[in-house]
């Protein structure tokens, strides 16, 4: 019994020993698997640094393409601000290169820079605008007449003023005594014949141009009768998708849409009830554009025939142009960068075409007004851009026919003239009850590619794509 | 009874146990942080230089571009117990400034880190 029992109790030491082997193997594997985690979790944690570095490095180079692309646009390198380069390489220093893009954003340019470095690549999205020269500099450009600036009621001027040999005086309207601490709490210079700041409506006009011609041209997606977007239908923009409504177009119901894509309706076009609309949307209306009720509208082009009409704290961030009047009523704002541009039209010696500001109304960006082929003020004299009591402008405003300001301002004004109507009187060159303070326009503050040759450019808005 | 009588197995199992304790005791007590102190002295020293070294030339980068300083400039830096230095190198070329930030470890002829951009100016 002892043997057999010695036996195999020796049969089970040699099955231990063979445990113990396999113990040891399974101990080394495990713990050769967690040294080769550790070493690759640092490794990773290399690569992860490495990548972020990469990242960086094709971010300043996607910079230097556009940096290199503005200066090309700004007229060096045998290039100016027509050149629209489509996915062309140039040349950076240390013999990088990125590839760019420009195009065309209404009174804007719209530059894309692709880098890359090592594995990385960054694409970078900007919105390009011109920074103000000497005339923007001034609370007051006065460049259509040599009468006299006269300032009645209680105004503040801030800033310089530039106009006509006859300078600044005082006046006194009937029942409205001069309540201004000082006519102008800058400096004046005067020159004889002044003339309005350098203007080419280039990139205006063909935006103008471009929407004209998407309006005759039927493309995309045709509906052949009047349509209504609300919740159960609203359009999803694929590939920059076009939707061309032969009849009025209406986009009602908190709706919510995302661009890239153009929306032309050959009738009025409106916008109602808190929709949302974003991306690079381009709405183009043949007749009235009538947008209301809280409606948002983000990185958009408005482009009208007839009227555009916001009210009622609509938001719009975007450019607003039309062929009749813009009108902004009832809390309605157009943020940075607004380009609002109105074209008059001569039509029996008036001008169609104003744009008017009431009910606190705001505007941070550029107003624009310019007459056809830059005709001579109509005989008949109206105000062709108007910036009512609560009405605010935190930008600049240039027209070359009369603007009367009975609100805020802050920045500058470049207009013919002044125009005041007080019944039954007209005062041509009379500004009463205004506010105009250059000091408070934002620094940085950028304006479309309209107002010199060759433009100092910068950077409107940084967007990074991936 | 008196008499001592000899256990080979339980000899045998005990020496087995311990060899496998042992080994197991070497190799958890002594690779696991020597991986882990050459993972962390080698490539984890290395990460760590390539981040500070990252971090400080985008700081030198981004105020530079802020404050449009386009000059050239040698700056040195305490960081992680570490010094660095940084050098600003600009060149001009007709209304066009390129500006290269590189971050060197004292003493080492080679930039860890290099950033390059470029500006207009006026």
């Amino acid at each position: 019994m002892l043997n057999i029992k010695r036996c195999n109790i020796f049969h089970l030491n040699r099955d231990s020993r063979g445990s113990a082997l396999v113990l040891v193997l399974v101990i080394v594997t495990v713990v050769t698997v967690i040294v080769n985690i550790m070493l690759i979790g640092s490794l990773l944690h290399l690569h992860l640094i490495k990548t972020d570095l990469y990242q960086l490095q094709a971010q300043y180079l996607a910079e230097a393409g556009v940096y290199k692309t503005m200066w090309y646009l700004s007229g060096r390198g045998g290039k100016d601000y027509r050149w629209r380069p489509k996915n062309e390489v140039i040349e950076l220093p240390d013999g990088y290169v990125c590839t760019v893009s420009v195009e065309q954003w209404g009174g804007y340019l719209r530059v894309v820079s692709t880098a890359q470095y090592a594995k990385a690549t960054k694409k970078l999205q900007v919105l390009v605008g011109e920074k103000p020269s000497f005339p923007f500099q001034q609370a007051i450009f006065i460049g259509g007449t040599d009468y006299p600036l006269v300032v009645a009621g209680k105004n503040r001027i801030i800033g310089d003023v530039t106009l006509g040999k006859e300078g600044v005086r005082q006046g006194t309207l009937p029942g409205t005594p001069f309540q201004s601490e000082q006519l102008v709490n800058g400096r004046i210079y005067r020159q004889p014949q002044p003339k309005l700041p350098y203007f080419n409506a280039f990139l205006l006009e063909s935006t103008m141009t471009k929407n004209q011609l998407l309006l005759d041209n039927p493309q995309g997606q045709e509906i052949f009768h009047s349509q209504r977007f609300d919740q159960t239908n609203w359009p999803t923009f694929e590939q920059n998708l076009m939707i061309y409504v032969h009849g009025d177009l209406y986009i009602t119901g908190e709706v919510k849409i995302q661009g890239p894509g153009t929306l032309v309706s050959t009738g009025n076009l409106i916008i109602a009830d808190k929709s949302k609309l974003e991306g690079s949307l381009w709405l183009i209306s043949g007749g009235k554009m009538i947008i209301r009720n809280g409606v948002r509208i983000t990185g958009c082009l408005l482009s009208a025939q007839g009227d555009i009409e916001i009210s009622d704290r609509c938001k719009i961030i975007g450019q607003l142009f039309s062929s009749g009047d813009i009108i902004l009523r009832n809390h309605a704002e157009v943020g940075y960068p607004a380009v609002i541009y109105s074209v008059g039209t001569m039509q029996h010696d008036k001008i169609e075409g104003k744009i008017i500001l009431q009910d606190q109304a705001i505007v941070r960006g550029t107003i624009i007004f310019c007459s056809k082929n830059h005709q001579p003020p109509p005989k008949k004299d109206e105000t062709i851009v108007i910036v009512e009591k609560e009405a605010k402008v935190i930008g600049v405003i240039y027209s070359e026919n009369n603007t009367t300001v009975h609100g805020t301002v802050y920045g500058t004004v470049i207009t013919g003239k002044f125009f005041l109507y007080e019944p039954p009187t007209i005062y041509l060159n009379w500004l009463k009850d205004a506010t105009i303070d250059r000091t408070k326009l934002p620094n940085g503050f950028l304006l479309p590619l309209t107002f010199t040759k060759t433009p100092h450019l910068d950077v409107v808005i940084w967007q990074s794509c991936n | 009874m008196g008499v001592k009588t000899y256990n080979p197995v339980k000899d045998i199992h005990g020496y087995t146990i311990v060899e496998t304790l042992v080994a197991s005791a070497i190799l958890l007590g002594v690779l696991i942080p020597a991986a882990f102190i050459l993972g962390k002295l080698t490539i984890g020293s290395y990460s760590r230089q390539v981040l500070v070294a990252t971090q400080l030339a985008r700081e030198v980068m981004e105020k530079t571009l802020a404050s449009e300083e386009y000059h050239y400039r040698e700056m040195d830096f305490q960081r992680d117990n570490k010094h660095w230095k940084v050098i600003r190198e600009v060149n001009y070329t007709d209304g066009v400034v390129d500006i290269r930030v590189k971050v060197y470890r004292s003493k080492k002829h080679k930039p860890l880190v290099e950033l390059m951009t470029l500006r207009i100016v006026p």
